[in-house]
């Protein structure tokens, strides 16, 4: 249980040659390491930014205590020290309610939903649970949350775990505090967590209707009848091919007049076709022509 | 030492105070400074506007907060988001992070330095200003180690130079400068 107190900063060095662990990270190794990783998981570490790379495998080798690339490529062949690194390369969301201007428009846009039935939230690269708890306690103040279906998807198991138990990353409590006075939420943000054994849990009842799917979003076939997807801040890890090709099967995978959010500093990778309708540029958040999904001002 | 056109780029870091320092130095730049600007300043995370407006009231070059995978290019200063690390990538381009935060900070200009100085190598330029934490000293060494140029505010110019005395207690910088002769060296540059 302590772990979720403690994990490990990642690597504060940005150095090519990691003096703490004797190891040393040139541009070729760094290819290599990214390709046998890819090679054995299926996720496209190759396409990743190098200098990201560079810092996300120098944390791992310090955590787990890895001294030279051979011993890691040996260790990559075996499933449960792959769930390790799926587990521990991620990087973390910030923080619940991020960009509090952010959530504050999506409530609005929310607010005039017209919902027959229910509206399928995707999550697809959920690497922690800050993003998709932020959405449950914006649709629960708007007395809407039980119309929607929230889809985490991860390759992480433990992570994906993580989020159907509602962990809050102790760390980050008070400034998912202030971020909640920012979005002007109508509530009181601590009654939405209790502490049980010294981690911060989300209340239970916020938490029904969240499905989980282990899985990498690319790999796997897309969830049905998508009305809303959550991508934030995710294509900054990697390169403009995946990108697009991400940005594509998200697209691809919306209902008509459904809306995805991307990162405020990301830039939308074009898409083929239908050009997306862009509802808030500064929040980045883009509209699928059509109507399947009524949000009641068209 | 002639530096003309030598530089693939300029990184200014800083912390409490270094808003009227960067300001004053993009006001006295060339209009035609060839050479990419790159700024991490220690900033509130949940104010993302109103820095770079107030920056672009007074300097001579353009100043944006860039996208993350923008191509870096000169004539124009980069302003490192709020909430996002800022590192510049091997293909010339900016890459933004929600990384964890390095010193408290995010943007670190640790990291802003060092991706600088593995980048460029000896041929980026790294000025440290005044700042009330030691963020910016261990990345302005790494471009010193590389042979970039390394120049530190002048203490006593300081509003408050814990940032500047820790880069000056982990190395010897090419320069020491109050915010006015950093002006006139970068101008140097741009002849």
């Amino acid at each position: 249980m302590a772990r979720y107190l403690s994990r490990p900063m990642p690597s504060t060095s940005n150095t090519d040659t990691v003096v703490s662990m004797g190891a040393a990270f040139g541009i070729k190794e760094v290819k290599e390491l990214s390709s046998v990783m890819e090679e054995s998981t299926g996720i496209p570490y190759g396409h990743m930014p190098v200098s990201f790379l560079k810092r996300r495998l120098a944390y791992i080798f310090r955590k787990h205590n890895i001294h030279n690339s051979d011993t890691f490529k040996q260790m990559l062949e075996a499933e449960d020290y792959r769930e390790k690194i799926a587990y521990d390369f991620p990087v973390d969301t910030t923080e619940m309610f991020r960009d509090p201007g952010f959530w504050r428009y999506l409530r609005s846009q929310l607010k005039k939903l017209v919902i027959n039935g229910s509206i399928n939230v995707w999550f697809p690269e959920a690497s922690s649970g800050e993003e998709v708890f932020s959405f449950l306690i914006i649709a629960n103040e708007l007395g809407i949350r039980d119309k929607f279906n929230i889809i985490c998807q991860h390759y992480s198991a433990e992570r994906l775990d993580e989020i159907k138990r509602g962990v809050l990353f102790n760390k980050n409590i008070q400034v998912n505090s202030s971020n909640y006075v920012r979005i002007e939420g109508s509530g009181v943000f601590e009654d939405y967590y209790a502490l049980v054994d010294n981690v911060f849990i989300l209340k239970e009842s916020l938490l029904k209707n969240v499905q989980t799917v282990q899985g990498y979003f690319l790999n796997d076939p897309a969830p049905e009848d998508i009305g809303i997807i959550i991508f934030r801040n995710k294509m900054l890890y990697y390169d403009k091919e995946v990108s697009g090709i991400c940005m594509k099967k998200l697209w691809d995978s919306l209902l008509p007049g459904g809306i995805i959010a991307i990162g405020a500093k990301e830039q939308i990778p074009e898409i083929s076709g239908d050009k997306p309708e862009c509802l808030n540029a500064k929040e980045k958040i883009f509209k699928k022509h059509g109507f399947e999904i009524n949000w009641n001002n068209e | 030492m002639n530096d003309n056109k030598r530089y693939k780029a300029v990184i200014i870091g800083g912390s409490a105070g270094s808003f009227s320092v960067v300001s004053k130095i993009l006001s006295k730049l060339d209009p035609d400074f060839p050479v990419p600007v790159i700024i991490c300043l220690h900033r509130l995370k949940h104010v993302r506007s109103g820095l770079v407006e107030g920056l672009n009231m007074k300097s001579k070059i353009k100043v944006v907060e860039p996208n993350d995978k923008e191509r870096i290019t000169g004539k124009r200063a980069y302003l490192a988001p709020s909430n996002y690390h800022l590192f510049i990538e091997y293909d010339n381009t900016i890459h933004l992070s929600t990384e964890e935060t390095l010193n408290h900070s995010r943007p670190s200009i640790d990291y802003t330095f060092s991706s600088a100085a593995y980048t460029y190598r000896d041929k980026v330029l790294g000025i440290i200003l005044t700042g009330a934490n030691k963020d910016g000293a261990s990345g302005l060494k790494d471009i010193h180690d590389k042979n970039g140029t390394t120049i530190i505010q002048d203490p006593d110019s300081c509003d408050i130079n814990t940032m500047t005395k820790a880069a000056l207690k982990l190395f010897e910088p090419d320069h020491v400068m109050t915010p006015e002769k950093i002006a006139e060296y970068l101008n140097q540059l741009a002849v």
